[in-house]
């Protein structure tokens, strides 16, 4: 009994050690782990420190480079900075590439040709530019869905709204329907075939589908695809507000950027 | 005693005539140092060698001396920049050793007292002058603060130090603020100022004492004589080659040789055209199009016309620069308004790029004086680089082709404009030379009279200068000196001199006095200033009703028409109601600058007309209701009878009488089905078998059911959710639509049939959104006319379904006339940076309605410019209104309300300039 118990705590004493080895692997892995995040982070910031405003072109380069070994948010976030500084401190040589590269960075569509726009606009031979518009297949699939709904054909529009190129169109455009694109989501789960009454309901519906699959139409159809969303302001001499940056705090200290010392 | 210099003469004379050192004295002796360039210091030894002379007994010589050689003083005494160019500086007491060389012959029994009383009044002298020189020297540390008196330091004057330029004492100073100058004007009988004919402006104010004018030794308004044997030969080439153009008409325009002598008579007459009397130059001008009109290749237009643009391009350094690139875009001018040319000639001379001045003339008149109006710069960038005899001929050069495409006003106007150019150089004005010669011959050429046409334009160029903090007081002082001393104008005073360190008060008083003199013409001849004040106020009324919001601007449709009543149970406006409202108010805004702008031109029956519309829109609708185009649409019928025809259908089952049962429709009278029937019509005509019935579907749609909302409606949502196509389908669509659509195999057939079918659809109905359309166009037919009313073309514009076009057009004008413009301080900035911005706001303009904000951005931003040109002393108001319109556009919530927020700043930027050109503004 007393071998088995001293049996028994051998092998407790060999797991608790395999256990404490095992562990003290685990934390010296973490260590060197956060060790070399650490070490990556106070690089980082060395090369951010020694960024001049006399020197735009250094705020470029770096940019993209964070660029391309980026992450996480915060060193996507870091680049966009760069790319905006760049951009603000040397609007005539780096705005438009500045502002390309915020867009490469770009969370959203609509973001996205706010910023590629904002390059042209940038640009030294900025011309203006009639845009030519593509009708996706999508919108042809929200007219279909929205043709369902009017109609009252509940299976038929669930089917529809399950496609995500038309659920993005719902979300677009969620301010033309009572209670929002959630809202709508709600109605055709609960469509059951009673057609759509309402005349001026109808109507709006059919304005938004008609600018969505056309091209041109007037003041009217363009309000509807753009939702009415106001020009950007954008001095070209002064681009820094539009590329989220302020271009009299360009130094890095401490973490943040301050106005030079 | 015979090296006595002149300077140390006057500085006796100045003392004997004041009586003795007094405040007269001090004064005058400090303008003397100055005239004569003489440094403190120097001035400080001659006191001082006085001094010694006196204690010596010697200046009783001297005295009796000067008193008998009195008239000899002269004014052409060595200028000197350092003091140690007179012989008293040379050699500290120089003046005493001049002294000491002639041998005294005061008898002392006579002399004891006077010389007692003389030595105790130089002791004074000395400390006095030494308390003078403090005073100098604190006032030139002074100065060197101001930085008004910075930037009038000229980059032309002569280095280092001297009284003239930096010591004048305040007491002293030529400034009409300075008592003692003004006590004794007569102190420096050569520069005093002629007794001011008195005027009722200029008597009404008498407060500001008169100014002492600039003493320069011969009034500056030197005239060069264009005059040489190779200018008269150029002139007889001229003339030969006006025949050679005679022959040359005649003859084939593709051969190299003709064209080379073309470009060489081109080159002769360029030379010396406005030497020319106006027949022959006329004659020379349609046998050169002549010659080009017959054209047809782009390489032989390009050989004639390239020479031409080299001598646009090439800087008006010498005579015949100015007068070929004159001649040169005058010509351009005049074939660019040719209407028989070939489009690829066209297109060759189009590349020029060249723009013509407004006003009257023909076309070779108006391109030449843009082209003579742009060398302004560059000619007078040219001063003091050369010899004074390139500087006038230029000039004279200048002026001459000037005089030939202008006259009147629009000459006035050149004038200005180029004493403008000349004025912002650094140059000395106030100092003999070059510079003074030229401003003189420009002032002469400038129509002085009160009475005369270009009076009014003359007040608005006095007033930019005065108020112009950036143009020196010294350039003023000069310019107004010049006007007086030459006598160009009876009405200019002392009063309205600029002194030489004028604050801001005094510029004004002395504008006052200008404005006050030229006062009565500038309201008679300012077109602007005829305005009504009544009318301006009911303008200014109606504008403030208008941009407190839209409801105040009326309702927007027809009371009671159908669908213009607001949503039933909408708990907030959709995109389209308030699409709807902002396009009422921008509309109404564009209106109301419109009737601006028709008062501003002096069209007032029309603004008149126009106010009344306006005022009458509270009972007016905008729309008559929210159809397409804005009209009104009948509310349709029920139909009676729904179901029977699909039951119908339901029953039988031969097609023949299937076709019957759907042909029996078309004697409806109704436009429209109930909604089965509807419904079973449009599957009929979609995917009725056989053919036939398909057919007759369609056809019955067509011909009977083609306005009905129900049959619109089925045709969307069936087409919407059913599949496929064929050329039977596409071609009914076409026919109900109207629309051409593309093959019914072509990928995007499907979206655009269903697009046709939706506008059809929404065509029957009226919506919010019609009424956005509706407004957008009338909004284009009033930029239209706003556009007209600045001497645009607006025919294109007139029909336009939105008012970006007409909008861009004027922008682009203005911009055209803001580039004529010599701007000291542009605002709301340069021409270069304003566009920038546009090109940048039209880069980011996505979709029609934020383009129509870039107009209207561009359009605002050129009228602020003219506005501040024309009238500086707006620039706070202007600079008011711009700020307004950035911060309200900055917080638009949507595209229309931003393009609103533009426009009525325009109009606040009108309510401005109408105010001021009435008299009411600042």
């Amino acid at each position: 009994m007393s071998r088995v118990l001293a049996g028994r705590g051998a092998v407790d004493a060999r797991s608790a050690r395999r256990l404490a080895v095992r562990a003290a692997a685990c934390a010296i892995l973490a260590s060197a782990v956060f060790a070399a995040a650490a070490s990556q982070s106070r690089d980082l910031d060395a090369r951010l420190e020694v960024l001049s405003p006399s020197n735009p072109e250094a705020y470029l380069l770096l940019a993209e480079e964070i660029q391309a070994m980026a992450r996480t948010d915060e060193e996507r976030q870091r680049a966009r900075e760069l790319y905006g500084l760049a951009g603000a401190l040397d609007p005539q040589r780096f705005g438009a590439s500045a502002a390309l590269g915020q867009a490469s960075l770009a969370d959203t569509a609509a973001q996205r040709g706010r910023l590629v726009r904002l390059a042209v606009a940038l640009s030294q031979d900025a011309v203006p530019r009639q845009t030519v518009r593509e009708v996706p297949q999508a919108a042809m699939r929200f007219a279909q869905l929205l043709a369902a709904y009017r109609r009252g054909d509940g299976v038929r529009a669930r089917e529809l709204i399950a496609r995500p190129e038309v659920q993005a169109l719902v979300d677009a455009n969620g301010a033309a329907f009572e209670g929002g694109a959630a809202g709508f989501r709600n109605a055709v789960a609960a469509l059951r075939d009673k057609p759509l009454e309402q005349e001026a309901r109808r109507m709006e519906w059919m304005f938004m589908e008609q600018a969505l699959l056309a091209t041109g139409g007037g003041m009217a159809s363009d309000l509807l695809r753009s939702g009415g969303e106001p020009l950007a302001a954008c001095d070209p001499l002064d681009p820094g507000p539009e590329l989220g940056v302020d271009a009299a705090k360009a130094t890095w200290r401490g973490g943040r950027w301050v106005e030079a010392p | 005693m015979s090296s006595l210099t002149e300077f140390d003469r006057e500085v006796l004379s100045v003392l004997m005539s004041s009586g003795g050192w007094n405040a007269s004295a001090r004064s005058r002796l400090a303008q003397l140092a100055k005239r004569y360039g003489v440094s403190a210091a120097g001035l400080s030894r001659v006191a001082a060698g006085l001094a010694d002379a006196a204690r010596d007994g010697r200046l009783q010589a001297q005295m009796a001396g000067q008193l008998r050689t009195d008239g000899r003083t002269g004014r052409q005494g060595r200028r000197a920049g350092t003091s140690d160019a007179l012989p008293l500086g040379s050699a500290p007491g120089a003046m005493t050793a001049s002294v000491v060389a002639v041998p005294s012959s005061a008898g002392i029994s006579r002399g004891d007292a006077i010389l007692l009383g003389i030595v105790a009044g130089l002791l004074l002298l000395s400390i006095a002058l030494t308390v003078t020189l403090g005073l100098m020297v604190w006032t030139a540390i002074d100065q060197r603060r101001d930085p008004m008196r910075d930037r009038a330091a000229p980059t032309a004057a002569p280095d280092g130090p001297s009284l003239a330029r930096d010591g004048a004492p305040i007491g002293s100073g030529f400034n009409g603020a300075s008592a003692s100058a003004t006590a004794t004007p007569g102190a420096t009988a050569p520069s005093l100022p002629r007794p001011a004919p008195t005027t009722p402006g200029a008597g009404a104010s008498a407060a500001r004492p008169p100014t002492v004018p600039v003493s320069y030794p011969k009034v500056p308004t030197f005239r060069a004589t264009l005059a040489s044997l190779d200018l008269d030969q150029a002139l007889a080439n001229a003339r030969s080659a006006a025949f050679a153009l005679e022959t040359l008409v005649a003859e084939a325009p593709d051969d190299r040789s003709t064209i080379r002598a073309w470009i060489g008579a081109q080159e002769s007459v360029g030379r010396t055209w406005p030497r020319l009397d106006a027949v022959t130059r006329r004659a020379i001008l349609e046998r050169s199009v002549a010659f080009v009109r017959r054209i047809e290749d782009a390489e032989f237009a390009e050989a004639c016309i390239e020479p031409l643009r080299a001598a646009i391009a090439a800087p008006p350094d010498s005579v015949g620069a100015i007068w070929r690139g004159a001649w040169s875009a005058g010509l351009i001018g005049s074939l660019l308004s040719e209407p028989g040319l070939a489009p690829e000639v066209v297109a060759v001379i189009a590349r020029s790029r060249l723009a013509p001045a407004d006003g009257s003339g023909d076309a070779f008149d108006r391109f030449a004086a843009a082209w003579l109006d742009q060398q302004c710069g560059p000619i007078t960038a040219l001063v003091q680089k050369g010899s004074p005899q390139e500087d006038f001929d230029r000039f004279e050069a200048w002026l001459e082709a000037q005089s030939r495409v202008r006259s009147g006003d629009e000459a006035q106007g050149a004038w200005l404009r180029a004493i403008d150019a000349l004025l912002q150089r650094p140059l000395r004005f106030d100092l003999p030379g070059t510079a003074p010669d030229l401003l003189g011959r420009m002032l002469a050429q400038l129509d002085w009279s009160a009475a005369g046409t270009g009076s009014g334009a003359l007040a608005k160029r006095f007033e930019q200068w005065m108020n112009d903090s950036a143009m020196p007081s010294p350039r003023l002082w000069a310019l107004g000196s010049i006007v007086q001393q030459a006598g160009l104008a009876p009405w200019f005073t002392g009063r309205m001199i600029v002194g030489e360190r004028a604050t801001t008060a005094e510029r004004g008083e002395a504008l006052a006095q200008i404005v006050s003199a030229l006062g009565p013409t500038t309201v008679e001849m300012d077109a602007f200033a005829r305005l009504p004040r009544e009318m301006v106020a009911r303008w200014d009324r109606l504008a403030s009703l208008v941009m407190t919001g839209g409801e105040s601007a009326g309702p927007v449709v027809v009371p009671g028409a159908a669908g213009a009543a607001p949503r039933a149970g909408a708990a907030a406006p959709s995109l389209s109601d308030s699409a709807l409202r902002d396009a009422a108010l921008l509309l109404r805004l564009i209106e109301v600058e419109t009737a601006g702008a028709m008062l501003r031109a002096g069209r007032s029956t029309d603004a008149s007309q126009r106010l009344a519309e306006l005022e009458s829109a509270a009972s007016k609708p905008l729309l008559a209701g929210l159809g397409p185009g804005g009209r009104s649409l009948p509310i349709p019928a029920e139909p009676s009878g729904d179901g029977l025809m699909a039951r119908r259908l339901d029953e039988v089952k031969v097609a023949a009488e299937r076709v019957d049962a759907i042909r029996r429709r078309r004697t409806e009278s109704a436009p429209d089905l109930g909604p089965i029937d509807a419904a079973r019509l449009v599957r009929e005509a979609y995917a009725g078998e056989p053919n036939a019935v398909r057919l007759t579907a369609q056809g019955v749609i067509v011909d009977s059911f083609a306005s009905g909302r129900r049959v619109a409606q089925e045709l969307v949502d069936q087409f919407a959710l059913s599949g496929g196509g064929d050329p039977a389908l596409a071609r009914f669509v076409e026919r109900l639509t109207g629309e051409r659509l593309p093959p019914h195999t072509h990928p995007t057939f499907r979206a655009t049939a269903l697009a046709a079918l939706l506008r059809h659809r929404l065509r029957l109905a009226e919506h919010a959104w019609h009424g956005v359309d509706a407004l957008t166009a009338r909004s284009a037919l009033s930029a239209a006319e706003r556009l007209d009313i600045e001497g645009g073309s607006s025919e294109a514009y007139r029909d336009a379904a939105e008012p970006t076009a007409a909008i861009e057009s004027l922008a682009d004008l203005l911009r055209a006339r803001a580039g004529s413009r010599i701007a000291s301080q542009p605002f709301p900035d340069s021409l270069d940076r304003l566009d920038r911005r546009n090109d940048a706001r039209r880069a980011l303009a996505d979709d029609a309605p934020q383009r129509l904000v870039a107009a209207l951005w561009h359009a605002f931003e050129m009228e602020l410019y003219l506005a501040a040109a024309d009238r500086p002393l707006m620039r706070p108001s202007l600079a008011k209104v711009l700020d307004e319109a950035q911060q309200e556009a900055s917080i638009a919530r949507s595209v229309l309300e931003q393009a609103g927020a533009v426009q009525r700043a325009r109009v606040r930027l009108m309510g401005t300039r109408l105010a001021h050109d009435s008299g009411g503004g600042a």
